[in-house]
């Protein structure tokens, strides 16, 4: 038996591909990359490379800055309704300026600062990594589903900062050439980070003022519980929660219209991701269009899962995925599944997925409204 | 709904069911885990040495709250951090090496720890749990805690238990929760519940 459907009622995105989804889908549309040098922080030795950053440093704390630019953007929340926030080290600059004193507790500085502008709603942080996005939301899925609150609103965020960039870099992540990451790709080197902001405003029930714009059907979450950073190359966990997250849908492989992947455009995220899609669509004939958003907007850590779920809203909406940008000559393998063309969609739903350090995975399956 | 447990210090481990381990330390806690593997579940600690302490006491923990279950497997098992410490001192041990290097190189073995899903990652990776794993913060009211369990359990039918953990820099506490109804009492945090089930447990 198939959960109830869970209603998208509101979308909200800021990150580098643009401020809003009309910016935002024209730099989907143009294979865009708009990364710039990080001018809001600097190391002496480290390469950081371009990033996909948003703002001058303001006066308060970036991240705290972004999130009120989310914040305002947001419709009104009930008292009985609940608050999702994923993000992986949350006001993490509140560190980088804290030159002596205690240590600032830097999730729980986000935390609050939701939990402020919300004060009667309960507020739940979720981290899972780069999968904290989808993470969330499959949390909150499962809170409407078992009736503990009317609505819930999923909060995905993430900074661009020193301590992310220098720690990126120390584990060989971050692309070798600085200035471009190639999702997919057989020249892929690695990711280059960008900062962003999402919201999900969720519900059972598809009435209501906004209506709906688009549909939660499953999600699914697995850990590989093999090594702390590094995927299983072969992709058999993540393989194994795709097929059980479309079971819980009750669909089949071929009746997605096509995927958002993760993405990263590092070696071995890429080649596990293409491994465990093409153990679930074995023996099928055409593959499903496959893209990452992560080539226009860089790897926003935790705010990745809710802007694919929001980008993919729009890209359901146009019924097709855009051109991967980045894209010169697909990886091996990944011929079938990428194109530097937009491709349309052969039926309104999309495969999201996530993965993170830990071997954390989560797919999540979103239909479209005309 | 608890079926196993442990509240550990770099000291001393209490068991819910099982008898106190007294050491000198995370390592030799290992060492009498690794010395009597006939007397605890088998688990992957490859990374335990170059972990911080919050890690070692979740990869020891988890060994120790799955040993005091009387039956143990790892199938259908989800992990769930809850509250605890976060990553704060793991942030600050990331920050204080970098800038001690000049700011010119980040060292990924302190980078790594500083997402607050880590020790439960690696205590996942300890005891090959694949279900499930994430951290979550709440107010501190196990009332909340219970209420992502009970979401867990109703939403995904091949979830067999879930273990919790809270973890702080040099003490956690780890339970093992089953599908069987009733509730955690209610307490600020899981060292409490520990207690109180100990207590009522003894005859």
């Amino acid at each position: 038996m198939t959960a109830a459907l869970v209603h998208i009622h509101h979308a909200e995105a800021i990150s580098a591909a643009g401020d809003d989804l009309a910016a935002a889908r024209a730099t989907f549309a143009a294979g865009a990359q708009p990364f710039v040098v990080p001018t809001h922080f600097a190391a002496r030795g480290v390469h950081h490379g371009l990033c996909a950053a948003l703002q001058p440093s303001p006066r308060e704390s970036r991240a705290i800055a972004l999130l009120k630019r989310l914040l305002s953007r947001l419709p009104a929340f009930g008292d009985d309704d609940a608050i999702y926030l994923a993000t992986t080290v949350g006001a993490i600059d509140c560190l980088e300026q804290n030159a002596s004193g205690p240590t600032p507790d830097c999730i729980g500085i986000l935390l609050d600062a939701v939990q402020r502008h919300f004060p009667r709603c309960s507020v739940t942080l979720v981290a899972a990594a780069c999968a904290s996005g989808q993470s969330a939301t499959a949390a909150a899925m499962r809170a409407l589903r078992g009736g503990r609150c009317r609505r819930a609103l999923v909060i995905g965020i993430d900074i661009c900062s020193e301590f992310v960039t220098s720690g990126f870099v120390s584990l060989g992540a971050v692309s070798r050439t600085l200035t471009v990451t190639r999702p997919y790709d057989a020249q892929r080197d690695g990711l280059l980070l960008g900062e962003g902001a999402g919201a999900l405003l969720l519900g059972l029930d598809a009435g209501g003022a906004g209506g709906t714009i688009g549909a939660l059907l499953a999600a699914g979450e697995s850990c590989d519980a093999a090594h702390i950073t590094a995927p299983n190359l072969a992709g058999e966990q993540l393989a194994a929660l795709i097929t059980q997250t479309l079971g819980r849908a009750g669909l089949r492989p071929e009746q997605l219209g096509g995927i958002i992947g993760h993405g990263t455009g590092t070696i071995h995220n890429d080649q596990s991701e293409l491994a465990a899609l093409d153990l679930v669509f074995a023996g099928q004939g055409a593959c499903p269009p496959l893209l990452s958003i992560k080539g226009n907007t860089g790897h926003t850590l935790a705010a990745t899962g809710v802007l694919q779920i929001v980008y993919g809203l729009d890209f359901l909406r146009q019924g097709q995925l855009p051109p991967q940008a980045g894209l010169q000559q697909p990886a091996a393998g990944a011929e079938r599944w990428v194109a530097a063309q937009a491709r349309p969609l052969r039926c309104p739903r999309l495969l999201s997925l996530n993965v993170g350090f830990g071997g954390l995975n989560s797919a999540l399956i979103l239909e479209g409204r005309a | 709904m608890i079926t196993a447990g442990v509240c550990l210090t770099l000291q001393q481990a209490v068991c819910l069911r099982r008898e106190t381990l007294a050491y000198d330390g995370l390592g030799e806690l290992k060492k009498l885990i690794v010395a009597a593997a006939d007397r605890f579940v088998p688990g992957d600690l490859e990374d335990f040495r170059r972990a911080c302490d919050m890690v070692r006491l979740a990869q020891l923990g988890a060994i120790l709250a799955a040993s005091d279950r009387r039956t143990w497997s790892p199938a259908g098992t989800a992990l769930i951090g809850w509250n605890g410490c976060g990553c704060t001192p793991a942030n600050q041990a990331y920050w204080d090496d970098y800038q001690q290097h000049g700011r010119e190189t980040g060292r990924g073995m302190f980078f790594v720890p500083t997402l607050p899903s880590i020790p439960v990652c690696e205590a996942a990776i300890t005891l090959h749990l694949q279900g499930p794993v994430c951290y979550i913060r709440t107010p501190p009211q196990t009332r909340k805690l219970q209420e992502h369990l009970d979401d867990l359990f109703s939403d995904d039918a091949t979830i067999r238990q879930i273990m919790l953990a809270e973890i702080h820099v040099d003490h956690a506490c780890l339970l093992l929760c089953d599908r069987q109804p009733g509730p955690l009492p209610d307490h600020n945090d899981l060292t409490a519940v520990f207690w109180q089930a100990k207590k009522d447990l003894t005859p």
